[in-house]
């Protein structure tokens, strides 16, 4: 890693404070209903969601690429966007950048990064190019064209040219997403060591849990419009506020029981309730990692197994046609189609009253 | 890569090398005959000095005007909130199906006494121009006339400018003025100036037009001297062959070396909004309007209407020109796809230098005005036994067509050739072992979106076309562009209107079907 930055102005990071917002397209029913959301100055927020969830359009609504339709959008306390304001995108000193570098093919990478600097003199701005190309690590390359570059050096070229006029804020729109497998882990760890040495304000936008747990300080899991639950990516995982986070975000048994006093009686037993407020019919989140196989507990078959290396996803088949999701360390002394028992072993369990409509429950 | 040429390739070279020939012809006899001046080859360009500076000042102040005028309309329809711009753009292309010598005969015509552009003049209390001649009226009205060349690619690559080109200049601070001129202008440059020397190529083979402007060009000093001084005649030539070789290796050199990413996917941004600046922004596409369109059309219409009510024009002698125009159009269509074929299928499979040569031959009968074509044909035939005898023939006629407009077919037709990719070639030869066979049930229906275009631009452009007509149609064979030609020069205006509104019906719905159906226009 380098240096932090020397000789360009320090970025002064924004806040980010969303109220009430709401985006239309025409007359459309809205892509983004009533969303609030708090981004503290110098941190990464992950907004994650399936495809037309409407993180995008709640990302280019904070840049001004999008006009909503109600609610407001204040960068560092000021407002930028409402009923009776209106900034252009480009008075909101934000960087962005897309899941398409987009960088302009008639220019060198070095003009590209030099684009924003406008009001800056010529050797300030050949300074602060030079900067950003060693931020980047891209040095060498400041006079080639954009399109003899790979698409991972695009999209640094692209972090650079909307880091170049230190923006306040960076929004980042599925930036690693047109990337293969293995050079988006690479990117993703490089973009976010970048970000965490400017100390720049950082949303971005992506469908990838890993990559928005892996870089995220909080995760915002955004849904049909709405966003559903934002925090911690410890917190959303293990206490998702219902069962369509709870499924989205990792790999879940969702079992169905009955809540009572503090507990709940599910195909597993007992099980211990966080909410001991809980009555009734209920759906308990069970992650495959808190099941113990073959030490005790209810009598199971073993299905499939795959191995991931790292550990291994064991399907198990129980009475009642129920199945159930484990992982293990190791599947050793385990066998296709012979018996075993399972428990739970986790601390205490998650759960929501049924929704007849919500899930499917086991 | 696997290779088409099998052990039957010869047949091909051999095609190809006979096509070649055929296009190449022509400027060779003019270069060869203007070199066989010998001492006279000082006098006769010194009597070509004044043409030549005409024909060059006429091809730079259109292309320069056309270049303006097309890219700020093609930016307008395409950029802006313009209102009525899904009616700007098509309206804005109809001089596209306008030829120049028409057009020019609707002006000129309504400027006659009596005609509505000078009843027009009048009623503002001005004085008609009487003679409308030279190069003022050459230059407005040719630039109107030729705008659409510059305003159809530009406005093309315009549409296909990705978004988020924009949506990142914009978040790094950039103003919408800014962005036109530092991100877009710079991708569509290229577009700018091949559709720019397209309206300089036209210019220096331009006849019609300045024929009745009485501009003397060097297009104009050959039909004057074409059967009186032979030597004038053919330096003229090859001074407008040599000058057009050069602008089209300027086009061929500005494509190819584009730096644009384009995708499909890019969708039309939010249009600039003009605001205050709406009525000044109109005014070009106005005048544009008006000049190349309403007035020629408005004239004609009015001409054709007065002669056919007061009955001095019989319809019926319409019939024999429309049936000429109209077979030879679809004639020389056939006929030049046939020819161009060997050379597409050279040029995108083969990739060897029999198809490289092939395609330059090809462009460089499209290099050639075609008055300079006709005169090289006509000398060449007439002097040559056994070949005089198709002079004035219509085999000769179609000829020059099929040298001419060649390369309008040729890039359709390497498309078309395109979209039979070679695995599918491969698995035909496995099914089927007859190669005409093949050819017949596999490849031409599917290239047949390629062969269609291609053939329709050539139908397009003889339907238009006038010197060469002239020179080499049989005598009394009467197209509808001699037709309009003839009636104008003899005073029948009435006649010259009803031709010419026929022409334009004709070659105004192929220029639908070719340009328009093409491109739609984005609308939000």
């Amino acid at each position: 890693m380098k240096a932090p930055l020397v000789g360009g102005e320090p970025i002064k990071s924004a806040s980010i404070d969303i109220d009430g917002l709401s985006v239309r397209y025409g007359n459309e029913s809205p892509v983004v209903i009533d969303v609030s959301l708090h981004v503290a100055a110098g941190s990464i927020t992950a907004l994650l969601g399936p495809s037309g969830c409407g993180k995008t359009t709640l990302l280019r609504s904070i840049a001004g690429l999008e006009r909503p339709e109600s609610g407001t959008i204040r960068l560092a306390g000021c407002e930028v966007s409402g009923p009776r304001v209106w900034v252009a995108p480009q008075q909101r000193n934000i960087g962005m950048v897309f899941q398409d570098p987009a960088l302009f093919p008639h220019m060198t990478v070095a003009e590209n990064i030099g684009f924003g600097l406008r009001h800056s003199s010529a050797p300030e701005r050949t300074a602060r190019v030079h900067e950003m190309l060693e931020l980047i690590e891209l040095e060498a390359y400041s006079g080639r064209l954009p399109r003899t570059l790979s698409g991972g050096q695009q999209q640094r070229v692209a972090l650079a040219r909307s880091l170049a006029p230190s923006p306040g804020v960076l929004l980042l729109d599925e930036p690693f997403s047109a990337l293969d497998a293995k050079l988006r882990t690479q990117l993703r760890t490089d973009v976010a060591d970048i970000i965490r040495q400017i100390g720049v304000t950082a949303v971005f936008v992506t469908h990838d849990q890993d990559e928005a747990f892996v870089v995220g300080d909080s995760v915002g899991i955004m849904h049909q419009g709405a966003l559903r639950q934002i925090g911690t990516p410890d917190e959303v995982y293990a206490q998702p506020c219902d069962p369509w986070v709870a499924t989205f975000v990792g790999e879940a048994n969702l079992l169905a029981g009955n809540a009572a006093s503090g507990s709940v009686t599910t195909a597993l037993g007992r099980l211990t309730l966080r909410n001991s407020t809980l009555r009734g019919d209920v759906v308990t989140l069970v992650r495959p990692e808190t099941l113990v196989v073959g030490g005790g507990g209810v009598p199971a078959a073993v299905g499939r197994i795959d191995y991931f290396g790292q550990d291994t996803r064991v399907t198990l088949h129980l009475e009642n046609n129920l199945t159930l999701i484990v992982r293990v360390r190791s599947a050793d002394g385990l066998r296709r189609g012979t018996p075993t028992t399972v428990r739970y072993g986790g601390g205490p369990a998650i759960a929501w009253a049924t929704d007849p409509l919500d899930v499917v429950v086991q | 890569m696997h290779s088409w040429a099998g052990p039957r390739s010869w047949p091909r070279h051999v095609v190809v090398a006979l096509t070649v020939a055929l296009f190449l012809a022509p400027g060779l006899f003019v270069v060869w005959r203007a070199l066989r001046l010998g001492a006279s080859i000082g006098d006769t360009l010194g009597e070509l000095r004044g043409p030549a500076w005409r024909s060059a000042q006429l091809a730079v102040l259109v292309s320069v005007t056309a270049a303006l005028l097309g890219t700020l309309l093609a930016w307008l329809i395409t950029c802006t909130d313009l209102p009525g711009r899904r009616i700007w753009s098509v309206v804005l292309v109809f001089p596209l199906a306008l030829p120049s010598f028409v057009g020019t005969t609707g002006v000129l015509a309504g400027f006659t006494p009596g005609g509505v552009l000078a009843s027009l003049w009048e009623l503002f209390g001005a004085t008609p121009p009487r003679r409308i001649r030279g190069l003022l009226p050459a230059w407005l009205l040719l630039s109107a006339f030729s705008y659409p060349f510059v305003l159809l690619p530009v406005a093309a690559r315009l549409r296909t400018l990705r978004r988020a080109f924009d949506d990142s200049a914009r978040m790094l601070g950039a103003s919408s003025f800014e962005i036109f001129v530092r991100i877009t202008l710079p991708q569509v440059r290229s577009a700018i100036t091949g559709g720019t020397l397209i309206v300089a190529l036209y210019m220096l083979s331009e006849f019609g037009a300045v024929q009745l402007l009485g501009f003397d060009t060097l297009t104009r000093v050959i039909y004057a001297t074409r059967q009186v001084d032979r030597p004038t005649s053919f330096m003229a030539a090859a001074i407008l062959f040599v000058s057009s070789i050069a602008v089209v290796t300027l086009v061929r050199s500005t494509q190819g070396q584009v730096a644009t990413e384009t995708s499909a996917s890019s969708r039309a941004g939010e249009p600039v909004r003009l605001g205050r600046l709406t009525p000044v922004a109109l005014i070009p596409c106005v005048v544009a309007v008006a000049v190349g369109v309403v007035a020629p059309l408005w004239s004609l219409i009015t001409l054709a209407q007065r002669g056919v009510s007061d009955g001095r024009v019989a319809l019926d002698g319409l019939t024999d020109p429309l049936i000429n125009t109209g077979s030879m159009a679809v004639t020389s269509a056939l006929i030049t796809l046939a020819v161009v074929l060997p050379i597409a299928i050279s040029g995108v499979r083969h990739r060897d230098i029999t198809g490289r040569i092939g395609a330059i031959a090809v462009v460089a009968g499209f290099a050639l005005p075609a008055i300079v074509i006709a005169l090289a044909i006509a000398v060449l035939t007439l002097n040559t036994p056994l070949l005089d005898r198709l002079y004035q023939t219509l085999p000769l006629l179609v000829i020059a067509y099929v040298v001419h407009f060649g390369s309008q077919a040729l890039g359709c037709v390497e498309q078309g050739v395109r979209s039979v990719s070679t695995s599918l070639l491969d698995s035909a030869t496995l099914l089927e072992p007859s190669r005409w066979r093949r050819m017949l049930h596999i490849e031409l229906p599917l290239m047949r979106h390629g062969l269609f275009a291609g053939g329709g631009l050539v139908m397009l452009a003889v339907i238009k076309e006038l010197p060469a007509t002239l020179l080499l149609a049989p005598i009394g064979f009467r197209t509808l562009s001699t037709e309009v030609w003839a009636s104008f020069e003899e005073g029948f205006l009435a006649d010259a209107a009803v031709a010419s509104l026929a022409l334009l019906l004709v070659s105004g719905a192929l220029t639908w079907l070719l340009v328009l159906r093409e491109s739609p226009s984005r609308g939000r």
